[in-house]
This record gives C-alpha cells, structure tokens and sequence, in this order.
C-alpha cells in the first residue's frame, strides 16, 4: 500500500502557492488550474496562497474532499493538515457520524438509521433465519 | 370561490411535500381557486402505530392479502377525520393514486366515503400512474372500477396539468379527462409552476421540495415501465427549471430540490446548460450559494459526458446522483438495454469521486438472463468498487428483493416470455398476488430459481456489509425476502 497521498489544489484565482511539508518547501507541479504535489504519511503540510480568502478544491488521490472530513485546518492566508494515507476510514466514519446527529437534530423516529443511512445493517438473526429456509 | 381537497394517498415518501399535490396547488393559483391540501400518507406515518404501519406497508406491496379490521377502522377514521369532515366546503376532492402500491387503498376509501359525501355539491377527481394499473389480486384496471361502481367523478390522464386545468374551467369532456384514449402531451414549459406555501416543512424530515424537469426516458430498460406512463421524452428549457427554482428559494427559502425525472441528464445538453446556468446564478447572486440538488441519472460514456460536465454538477450544485446501475455484469445490462459498458461505469465513478458527487446506486438481483458467472460479476463489482463508499461517493447501495417482473414491462412482452421462456412456477404456492411475478422460472435458465435468486440477494447482502456499503431499508427487504423464502420451505 501506497505510504503517500497525491494532494492536488484547485482555484481559478491563485496566483501563488507555497507548500511546506515539516517547515520544507517542496515543490509542486501544476497542469491547468490544478498544482500537485506529494506527502507522506503523518507529515504536517502547510499550504500557502495568494490571493487570501479562497478556498480551493482541495484532493486527496484524485478524489475531492471535505475539509471537515479530514481535518484540513482554513485560514485566510494558507490551509494545513496532517497527511493521512488512511484517511477513508475516518473520513467514512465521520460522515455517518453526521448524518445520524443531523436526524437526531431532527427528533425522527428510530428507524431512520437503517431508512435513511443504512449501516449497523448486519440483521443476523433475520439472515440466519432465511438462510435455514434456503437449506 | 371555488375552492379544492388536494389529497395524496400512500404509498409515498415522508421526506417532503409530495410533487403531486404541489403541482394541483401551483394550477389552483393559476386558475383562481382556493385550495388547500392533505398530506394523508404522512397522515398514517404520524398516526399509526410502527407494527400498522408494517402492516400497511405489506398490504400495498402485495405481501399480505388484507389487513385486519381494526387497522381499517383506524385509517377510515383518519380519513374522515382529515377529509370527510369538511369536503362539504370544496367542489372539487382530488386525489393523487401515485401507483399500484396506492390502489389497496384507494379502493377502500372510495368505497367506504361513498355514502358520507354529497357527490351533487362535491365532484371526485382522480389522477396518477395508479389509476391505469390493475387492481392487486384482480384482473381489473382502476379506472375500468371506477367507471364500474361510479366512486369517482373524473380521472385525469397522461399529464395532470392540461387535463386539472379543464376541470378547473368547467370543462369536463377535454381531452385527457375520462378518456386514456386521448392525451395531450404538451410543452412542460407552459405548465404553471407548483406551489408549496399550504405545506408545514417542519413536519418532513427535509426542507425540500420535488421538482420536475423531465417527463419520460431516453431508454427502454426491460424491467421498466414508464414507457406505459409517458411514451415520449419531454424536458423543460433549463431557464425554466432555474426560474422555478428561484421562486420555492425567495419565497419558501428552500435550498434543496429533489428532481423527480427518470433522468435528469436526457438530454445532455440542456443538463449541461441547466448547470452552466446556476453555476453563472450563484455567481450573480451570492444568496442562492446553498442551492443544491439531487437526482436520478443514468451513467453515459465519456465521449457522451466528458469531465467538464462533472465539473458544471459540481458548480451547478449537484449533491447526489441515483443511478440504475442494476448489475455489474454487461452481459446482464446489454439484455436490459441499459447501454453502458463497465468502462463507462469506471469512468463516471472517477469522475463523481473528483467533483464529489454522491451515487445510490440501484440493483437487480436474479434477472433472468442472469447466470452464475453474472453473479460473480455483481460479487467482483463489489470488491472493484468498495474503495468509493468509503469515500462516501457510492453513499448507499440498494440490491431489493430479487427480479419481480411487473405486467407492461418488455420484459413481460408476449415475445420476450416466449423467448425467455418464463412462467410462474407454482401460483398455488405463492400468496404474492399474480402480477408481481415473484415466483418465475426461466426455462432458459432454468437453475435461477426463486431459492437460488434469494441466496444469491444474501450473499451479496452479506457482501456488502463485509465492504461496508451503506444499505438504506435493509430491514425491509429482509422481512419481504424472508417472506418470499417462506413460499419454498
């Protein structure tokens, strides 16, 4: 397994862009409005930018990501994060997190975790049950 | 003033106001008429106890044959509460039969009103896909019953909008209206737009409203029968769809829109354009920043959708896509005629995974063409993709309760039976009605049996909890298909 990830920032507006990973500028590739660059595992990463204000589309291997979800850190003048090559399974973990607060917030019936998130779905018993039916 | 009851019948979602009664209060304005409208699926949802509304459920789908007593008492009761009691006020009670799954009740709460309503002063207006299916456990179509017993008035046909609008202006032999024969099918942009200001949001689960801009399908998948529903393709400009838009935004403050076509991308370039054009809005008009929408789509090759069309999604607002993706194995979907290969099925999750937009991908277990090599497909499928619903982009995935063939559908054509060589294997033994064709055998296929399709739906059950996919209303599915197995022990 791959002990890096491809992180890619997006923004039509950039006009500068610093990375740093452990307080090292490392350098960056750019292909249209896309600059590429590569961190380890557990390396801190500092992003900066000009002009401030912006948020860019930020990617982790070609897919694009939350800032919330991975823990990126926005300020006006930069973004920073801690690289995890791991991050899908947190990131999937969060998701779910969110979206049973948000029903909960919405005080709905109990229910709604298998309706309308569809985890925790293992059913054994009701499994089992078919599958004896199906010998 | 003339004043309409716009009621909607279950079996629907509770997540928000249903379309239907929208679109009849967005005519009722147009038209001058007062109106005001009941939710009454939402009505049992609130009201019945959870084992009722089980119960219910299972009666509608044709699981069970009849509900007791005492459960029909409870919904008459609602019904005369909520309707009856004051139906005296209005000169039109119009009823929206959404499907088959409607019809257990609607022919139960016609019949049973009958007597309580003065048909002279209050006319009953129904319209629906629901009114053109069989009746569950009969031979007889919906509006042939109605026609039969006289519990209705008028049944509206093809599109609703031309057809409610006659009535609203007294005119009752227009076309579309008691006549299936004789259906306008109009510019979808001439439509008034629906309205939503009777509704209380707060009682759906989600502020969001449903909204059309399509009407019909650019394919002719075997299992599907919307053909029947809306034989033509027909779409509405994207200027139009932005316009309506903009007015639930300013004048309900809904940001979040539910698009109820087949297929909101069609055609390809006015979804392009549609997207291009709230992108372009939400750049005018910081204020509609949060709009964003849902939709169902259907997955094209890349030359069809190359990647800046992902990216006009991402912009336009596009938060999640349903897609039919129905099997892994391209053998499966080339007998479907779903025209996409697994190259195109690579390419569209890449792209939704590099612009963030959320799949629930839809599936058919045991069709019968489908082999045991097809199987491994949809096993293969799973391991090939499992990496994108731990990102979250394939945000649920829905296997059902195996391949029931549904009467006009093409694959319940004459020719395809024939070819196929299906039939119902036992209908003694099954108590799922006729019609919903549970219980096939293909000669052709002859081990795909309804104990092979229902093992094969475990398996991938099981498969996809060991990946973690999220799988919405298992717990339904399960209780249906641990029915259906009841039907082989």
């Amino acid at each position: 397994m791959r002990n890096y990830l491809l992180v890619s920032l997006e923004h039509p507006a950039i006009t500068m862009l610093r990375v740093e990973i452990a307080g090292n500028v490392v350098k960056h590739k750019k292909f249209f409005n896309n600059y590429y660059f590569v961190a380890h595992h557990a390396q801190p990463v500092q992003i900066f930018f000009e002009p401030w204000g912006i948020k860019p589309i930020v990617r982790f291997n070609h897919h694009l990501v939350d800032y919330s979800l991975v823990n990126i850190n926005q300020f006006d003048h930069m973004l920073e994060f801690t690289c995890n090559v791991n991050y899908q399974e947190e990131y999937f973990l969060k998701i779910i997190e969110h979206k049973k607060q948000y029903f909960a917030l919405q005080n709905t019936d109990v229910n709604l975790v298998d309706n309308f998130i569809g985890v925790d779905v293992k059913y054994t018993d009701l499994v089992e049950e078919i599958t004896q039916k199906l010998k | 003033m003339n004043r309409a009851l716009l009621v909607n019948l279950p079996k629907t979602d509770y997540l928000a106001p249903p379309a239907a009664l929208g679109i009849l209060s967005g005519i009722c304005k147009d038209q001058g008429w007062d109106s005001n409208v009941v939710d009454f699926n939402k009505i049992l949802y609130n009201t019945l106890s959870e084992e009722h509304l089980d119960d219910m459920d299972n009666w509608l789908t044709g699981i069970i044959d009849d509900i007791s007593q005492e459960l029909k008492d409870e919904i008459f009761s609602l019904w005369s509460e909520h309707v009856i009691k004051n139906v005296s006020d209005y000169q039109l009670l119009c009823i929206s039969v959404f499907s088959y799954w409607s019809l257990g009740i609607a022919t139960f709460l016609l019949e049973m009103q009958d007597q309580f309503i003065n048909r002279a002063e209050t006319k009953i207006v129904l319209g629906g896909n629901g009114c053109i299916s069989k009746i569950p456990g009969t031979d007889e179509i919906f509006d042939d019953w109605i026609y039969r017993t006289n519990f209705g008035d008028y049944i509206v046909y093809g599109d609703g909008e031309p057809g409610f609008i006659s009535i609203l202006q007294g005119d009752y032999t227009a076309p579309g209206i008691n006549n299936k024969q004789n259906v306008r099918e109009e510019d979808l942009n001439d439509f008034p737009a629906p309205d939503y200001t009777g509704f209380d949001f707060k009682s759906y689960q989600g502020k969001k409203v449903y909204i059309t801009g399509s009407r019909g399908c650019v394919r002719v998948c075997t299992f599907c029968d919307i053909q029947n529903i809306w034989p033509k393709f027909r779409y509405r400009s994207a200027e139009n769809i932005i316009e309506e838009i903009k007015k639930h935004y300013y004048e309900l403050g809904v940001t979040f829109f539910d698009f109820t076509d087949s297929l909101i991308n069609g055609s390809i370039s006015n979804f392009y354009k549609l997207n291009c054009l709230l992108a372009e809005e939400k750049e005018k008009n910081p204020d509609l920043a949060p709009i964003s929408y849902i939709g169902q789509a259907i997955v094209r090759p890349r030359r069809h959708m190359p990647e800046k069309h992902y990216e006009a999604m991402y912009y336009g607002g596009c938060k999640q896509l349903t897609i039919g993706m129905e099997s892994f194995s391209e053998p499966v979907r080339d007998h479907m005629l779903k025209k996409f290969s697994n190259e195109d099925i690579d390419y569209h999750i890449k792209m939704c995974s590099y612009w963030n937009i959320n799949n629930i991908w839809l599936m058919i277990t045991g069709y019968p063409t489908e082999t045991e090599q097809d199987h491994q497909d949809n096993i293969d499928g799973l391991y090939r993709y499992a990496k994108y619903a731990k990102q979250g982009i394939i945000e649920m995935i829905r296997w059902g309760t195996t391949m029931h063939l549904i009467e006009d559908t093409p694959i319940m054509a004459p020719e395809m039976i024939k070819k196929l060589e299906i039939y119902e294997y036992d209908k003694s033994k099954s108590s799922i009605y006729s019609g919903t064709g549970w219980n096939w055998i293909s000669k052709k296929n002859p081990t795909l049996t309804l104990k092979e399709r229902l093992r094969r739906r475990i398996e991938l059950h099981n498969l996809s909890v060991q990946l973690g996919y999220p799988q919405p209303r298992v717990r339904e599915e399960l209780k249906i298909i641990n029915k259906l197995a009841d039907k082989i022990s």
